[in-house]
């Protein structure tokens, strides 16, 4: 590399670091909080903006990004063992069962949605069976699975009792797209022929529950009794980094892998002070992600957009559909219109299961690109849309107050 | 407690084994390889810490031993490819080590016993050299590369090993300083000796190689003198940034600074691998500016970036140890193991003679031998250049002293700890540190 290379690739990260830690300062978080804004449309976006800009100044190049590839499965790894930690079941035994179809329709309809009609989409736009239409078409699905919980404070101010249901959901839709990846990762895994081991897919899936499981065991095995914080991080580093090159060595989705590690981990001990720490870093990796992400976003491709709409509604269709179904069925649900808004911005966990299925394996063929567009555009629609409802619902509550 | 810490092992060393077979031997996996290893050198090494906390020995030793015992020479779970793929790892470790370092060393509070740590650091280091240079230039006589060598040659040959193997480690005693969170006197002047002397044996190195290049002109290797200005001054400036972006960072913000130290360091040490910059010097300069020129004091970034130190020392001793050439130590060792021996009496013998100088306690003076023993980081990375650049002597020198630095490797610090231990240090550090809920104090 030459020295001016060099000079710009520092520079670059020096930014990106330097964002990433501002990102996650306390003050962006309660400004988050108080727009009820999601990560990817509020501080996340920059950096996708960045990612674009430093592949425009030649930074984030393959020789670079092939570089800091133990670092993405390490970040890969670490977001998976959070996502596992919410499969508690001993809090989901304290759900009412009434709930269950409930959450279970509100994560399937958006999936199903998005499925149908991005697939219908890509296929209009040239994307056949066996080029990718079925696999860009799980991967969309997977994205238009994970929400994140926001406006939760103005939205269900009047229906306090729904504020569990509405986490559980958004908790179970990660899960549900962490599933789809591990499909993925099974399903259209690379043909190594070099290695020493040749198993069926079936085998595959069973070699990925099997070995989750068991790193979930080793790293409880490692953090129990430890003595000191500084011990429990590192022993808590050390797993998720096995954990995540293990995966990443076999071809296993490492997401997957450490998810279920995680969900092992919090159903075998009260890991809250776990939990605590796992978030704490969880944030800067995301923006590391968007990132990278952003590196192999191209808004100029018009397919990008007509995808990005497609998906924004297809998906807000969904969320719709069921929130009307689940305030049916369940008349203790608030009425259908908060309860879809509160559902529908988009989680940051996409641009993880993007990253996963498409940027960490090399590939930048056009519908990959598209799928990219699609999210990041969905996302910021989304966002204006609730966004607006939020506004309007403040009017109506002031006007009700009569303040 | 040690059942348990063998049984983690062999749970661990079983899996990643069990990966390995995925591949065949020699096959190479981009990035997952570097992931594993860093995971399995972790927790192993985390696992060998309890081990030598239950039988008194220091830590540094444990993870060296693991590194030894998995790395490529002998158990070969850890790959070749796996440790190259670590070697940012490796560099970032430095810088932060480095980082501590200057964090540490406040130079108006050490001016009063600036002269006698300027003294011991310069007569330990003419001891070992002294003493070094004689068995290197008997060595002449003995090894066939060197046999038909000219006095100036042999003189040349023995004034860059002299020199490689004169080399102290910063590392390894603020490593054993922070793990047995040891205060005191000879704490605080073994930590200041290390430091100055390591900053007097790069650029000295700087002018023996130089000279060996005259004397062997056909060689090939640039005049390491053309490269020494920017070598050492660029890594200063690069690390009067560092410091400075740390200082902006740790007033204006101050959240996960622990998190900005390692971050920073990582990319000085990512550029300085490109830039040829010395991750020690970056990260020393670093840490003195913080200390000793900013109002922000180095204490509390130092103290922000404990909760990344403890694992970045596990993995860069664990690194330091697989990259041991067991093989080749095996061969030379009646060689090596008396280099060591004479570089200890060398030390020994300054220390016994700036203590004279300059008023020290002699059983002071004799501890403070135990200090200056062990080496790791930089007598590497100077043997590296030693193999690399004095072909064909280069090679078979460089694998003698090599030998040596392993021996000073395992004995080191278990002896500085000892001496730690003898002079009280270490519960002074205790049970200030209890106070300070596990926060070390070096100072």
């Amino acid at each position: 590399m030459q020295a001016s290379e060099v000079a710009r690739v520092v520079i670059a990260l020096a930014v990106a670091v330097a964002l990433a830690v501002l990102g996650a300062h306390p003050r962006v978080l309660r400004w988050e909080r108080r727009f009820g804004l999601t990560v990817l449309a509020s501080s996340g976006f920059p950096f996708l903006l960045l990612g674009i800009l430093f592949r425009e100044l030649g930074v984030l190049t393959n020789a670079v990004l092939t570089d800091m590839r133990p670092l993405f499965e390490f970040g890969l790894g670490w977001i998976g063992l959070t996502i596992g930690t919410h499969l508690d079941l001993r809090r989901f035994d304290r759900m009412p069962a009434a709930l269950a179809p409930v959450i279970a329709l509100a994560s399937l309809l958006p999936m199903l949605c998005a499925a149908i009609a991005c697939s219908l989409t890509l296929a209009g736009l040239g994307v056949v069976p066996g080029r990718g239409l079925v696999r860009d078409g799980l991967i969309l699905m997977a994205c238009a699975a994970v929400s994140a919980p926001a406006n939760l404070d103005l939205l269900l101010r009047r229906w306090k009792s729904s504020m569990q249901l509405v986490l559980e959901v958004t908790r179970v839709d990660q899960l549900a797209a962490l599933g789809i990846l591990g499909f993925l990762a099974i399903y259209f895994r690379p043909d190594r022929t070099v290695t020493l081991w040749h198993l069926p897919r079936s085998g595959w899936f069973l070699m990925t529950l099997g070995l989750g499981v068991l790193l979930g065991v080793v790293i409880y095995l490692l953090l129990r009794n430890v003595p000191d914080r500084t011990q429990e991080l590192a022993l808590l580093m050390g797993g998720v980094a096995l954990a995540s090159g293990m995966a990443g060595y076999l071809a296993l989705s490492v997401a997957v892998v450490c998810a279920l590690a995680g969900a092992v981990l919090i159903n075998v001990q009260s890991g809250e002070r776990l939990v605590r720490t796992l978030r704490d870093v969880e944030r800067p990796i995301y923006f590391l992600f968007l990132f990278v992400v952003g590196a192999a976003w191209r808004p100029d491709e018009w397919q990008g957009w007509v995808l990005g709409v497609v998906f924004a509604l297809s998906r807000g269709y969904g969320k719709v559909l069921a929130a009307r179904i689940a305030s049916w069925i369940h008349k203790d649900l608030p009425e259908w219109r908060p309860l879809a808004v509160s559902l529908l911005p988009e989680s940051s966990v996409a641009i993880v299961v993007l990253f996963s299925a498409t940027v960490l394996g090399g590939d930048t063929s056009a519908p990959v690109r598209w799928a990219i567009n699609a999210v990041i555009v969905g996302s910021v629609l989304t966002e204006i849309a609730v966004q607006a409802y939020q506004r309007r619902e403040h009017r109506l509550l002031g006007e009700e107050t009569g303040s | 407690m040690i059942t348990r810490a063998l049984f983690t092992i062999a749970a661990v060393v079983a899996l990643t084994y069990a990966t390995g077979s995925f591949v065949p031997r020699g096959a190479l996996v981009t990035g997952s390889g570097a992931a594993l290893a860093f995971g399995f050198l972790l927790i192993v090494a985390v696992q060998a810490a309890r081990i030598c906390d239950k039988l008194k020995m220091p830590r540094l030793t444990g993870y060296i031993l693991i590194g030894l015992a998995f790395g490529p020479e002998l158990a070969g779970i850890i790959t070749a490819k796996m440790l190259a793929d670590l070697a940012l790892v490796k560099g970032t470790a430095v810088g932060l080590i480095a980082f501590l370092a200057g964090c540490e060393l406040n130079l108006r509070h050490l001016r009063p016993r600036l002269r006698a740590i300027g003294t011991t650091a310069l007569l330990t280091m003419l001891g070992a050299v002294v003493l070094l240079f004689a068995i290197f230039y008997a060595l002449t006589y003995l090894l066939p590369v060197t046999l038909t060598f000219t006095t100036i040659e042999r003189i040349a040959v023995a004034l860059v090993a002299a020199n490689v193997l004169a080399a102290y480690s910063p590392a390894v005693v603020v490593g054993i300083l922070s793990e047995t969170k040891a205060q005191g006197p000879l704490s605080e002047t073994s930590l200041s000796i290390v430091v100055l002397a390591d900053l007097v044996i790069v650029i000295t190195y700087a002018l023996s190689s130089t000279f060996a290049h005259g004397v062997f002109p056909s060689e090939s290797g640039a005049s390491a003198l053309s490269m020494l200005v920017p070598h050492i001054f660029g890594s200063i400036g690069a690390g009067l940034v560092a410091g400075g972006v740390l200082a902006l960072y740790a007033s204006r913000v101050g959240s996960r600074s622990g998190v900005f130290t390692f971050a920073v360091l990582f990319i000085s040490a990512e550029a300085g691998a490109a830039l040829h910059l010395n991750p020690l010097l970056v990260g020393l300069a670093a840490g003195l500016l913080l200390e000793n020129v900013t109002a922000i004091g180095g204490e509390r970034l130092s103290k922000a970036a404990e909760s990344v130190a403890m694992p970045t020392f596990a993995i860069f001793f664990a690194v330091v140890g697989a990259e041991v050439q067991f093989q080749a130590f095996l061969h030379t060792a009646p060689y090596a193991i008396g280099a060591a021996a004479l570089r200890g009496l060398g030390i020994w013998a300054g220390a016994r003679v700036a203590a004279r100088m300059v008023g020290l306690d002699a059983v002071f003076a004799r501890r403070l031998t135990f200090g200056l023993l062990p080496q790791a980081g930089v007598a590497i990375a100077l043997v590296a250049l030693l193999l690399a650049d004095f072909h064909p002597w280069g090679p078979v020198v460089g694998t003698i002293v090599l030998g040596s630095i392993i021996v000073n490797q395992l004995i080191g610090p278990v002896l500085f700890r000892n001496a730690l231990a003898a002079a009280g240090e270490i519960r002074a550090g205790e049970e200030a540190g209890g106070v300070a809920d596990g926060d070390h104090q070096l100072a």
